[in-house]
């Protein structure tokens, strides 16, 4: 297995395992009763209050919230936890030279001349918390809401039917192109016998993509086919009607009482 | 390039939006019409194609991280406005799907890899096709995602949250996406070379190529 064949495998895996892993949406908790356009405006107003804000403590109290509307949408804290290690763990390597580089008093030294200061510190925890807080309320409301349904909250928001309808056949065709994406690795990995040099990886990863792109093209082309067969070729603008609910209002009194509390508290 | 929230400035991220949401406008208005049926395969399967490649990312200390973005190879397939809305498309759905790259900050986002790098990377190629198109093709991806990295790294320069300078911040995100993006152009020209000798129909706007049987 080389390179090429590692990381389609890699990204196709990671990939599917989001698309396919939509149980959590369907599960009997708290969000997931909410209707999605409402929880699209309210985590957008949360995420909002959250970049505005850039006090630790204030932070700190903001990030208390995705961890309770987890906890009462019955999602699982690991879940929640890998879904924001990754950015917060990339985050951290990126302002971590703060630390060292902001100009105050020393709080540890490392050598004579580097050491890691109180203000760096102070800024670099207050940008992890703002961040990972921001990373877990985007998370907290992709894992209790169906793509189709924020969908259809989008339509319901005004948003135009285009930018919906590319949204829609783009999400459609992710599992069809990493599925073809994997049979065409495997049909690679078995017919391939020697150790190509660097240049003939090179040609063979260029015509791989090439290949890869006309037979996804020609694979859609069919099935686009086959759909105007049935007379589906109309682009479905995904509009839902939904009355509002005691989780739309509940929903609403934390947001509301979040912002109330932020404004106050300063 | 996927900038999370938090990096940002709120005025700096609704700057963006609107910057974003105005060129898509323009763009949706030039494209109207021109999604067909016989479109929108093509359409979703180059989205996807770009949804994989843009799921490799390095993290970059002094600015985000690195990773294909496939801009210019989408405004070369599909033309400059299908192509932006394809990758805004593509930039949506990883927010929405995956929670790359933050909700506030989409409007940055799409600005960076929709916009600037594909209509960049446009121009490049048609500046250069005329000459040799192979290297149109690389010109593009490579300019195209520096371009964008540049207007990522201005974005995170003038943003008081976030703490690095904008000399920094453009220095690092400009030439790291300069070397990454020879990897880029690379890959775009390649590609390219082979669907245009395989496909050359599906091209917009090249009546100069000829399918002969």
């Amino acid at each position: 297995m080389d390179g090429l064949d590692r990381t389609v495998a890699e990204v196709s895996g990671a990939a599917q395992s989001f698309l396919l892993a939509a149980t959590a949406p369907e599960r009997d908790g708290f969000l997931q009763a909410v209707d999605p356009a409402v929880k699209l405006l309210g985590v957008l107003t949360l995420l909002v209050l959250t970049v505005a804000t850039d006090r630790l403590l204030a932070l700190a109290g903001l990030a208390t919230l995705p961890v309770g509307l987890a906890i009462a949408s019955r999602l699982s804290l690991r879940t929640l936890g890998k879904r924001v290690a990754l950015p917060l763990s990339a985050s951290a390597v990126i302002v971590a030279p703060q630390a060292l580089v902001q100009p105050g008093p020393a709080v540890f030294s490392l050598t004579d001349s580097l050491a890691l200061t109180a203000p760096g510190l102070a800024y670099v925890a207050t940008f992890l918390v703002r961040v990972g807080t921001c990373v877990a309320l985007l998370s907290v409301l992709l894992l209790t809401t169906r793509f189709s349904a924020l969908l259809a909250a989008l339509r319901r928001l005004r948003v135009p039917a285009l930018p919906t309808t590319l949204l829609a056949i783009t999400h459609r065709s992710l599992l069809l192109f990493f599925r073809e994406l994997e049979r065409m690795t495997h049909a690679r990995r078995s017919r391939t016998f020697t150790r190509l040099s660097l240049r003939e990886a090179w040609r063979q990863t260029g015509s791989f993509l090439g290949t890869f792109l006309l037979r996804s093209l020609e694979r859609g082309e069919r099935v686009q086919q086959a759909a105007r067969a049935r007379g589906g070729t109309r682009m479905t603008p995904y509009q839902r009607s939904q009355t509002v609910g005691v989780a739309d209002v509940g929903f609403g009194l934390v947001v509301a009482v979040t912002v109330v509390v932020r404004v106050i508290v300063g | 390039m996927h900038i999370p929230d938090g990096f940002l400035d709120l005025w700096v991220a609704a700057v963006c939006a609107l910057l974003a949401v105005g060129t898509l406008t323009y763009a949706t208005r030039r494209v109207n019409g021109e999604l067909t049926d016989a479109r929108a395969p093509v359409l979703g399967i180059v989205a996807a194609g770009l949804f994989a490649a843009q799921m490799l990312n390095w993290p970059i200390p002094g600015g985000t991280s690195a990773h294909f973005v496939g801009g210019a190879f989408a405004a070369i397939l599909l033309g400059p406005h299908l192509g932006a809305l394809c990758v805004a498309t593509v930039v949506t759905i990883q927010a929405l799907v995956f929670g790359d790259g933050g909700l506030v900050v989409l409007g940055a986002n799409v600005l960076n890899m929709a916009v600037v790098e594909v209509y960049v990377g446009y121009g490049v190629y048609r500046l250069l096709a005329g000459h040799n198109e192979f290297v149109a093709a690389f010109g593009a991806g490579w300019l195209g995602i520096t371009a964008g990295a540049l207007a990522a790294g201005l974005q995170l320069g003038v943003s008081e949250a976030f703490a690095y300078e904008l000399v920094t911040t453009l220095s690092i995100m400009g030439a790291g996406h300069l070397a990454l993006g020879l990897i880029e152009g690379a890959i775009t020209a390649v590609v390219y070379r082979y669907v245009a000798d395989a496909r050359p129909d599906i091209f917009p706007g090249t009546p100069r190529r000829e399918v002969s049987a």
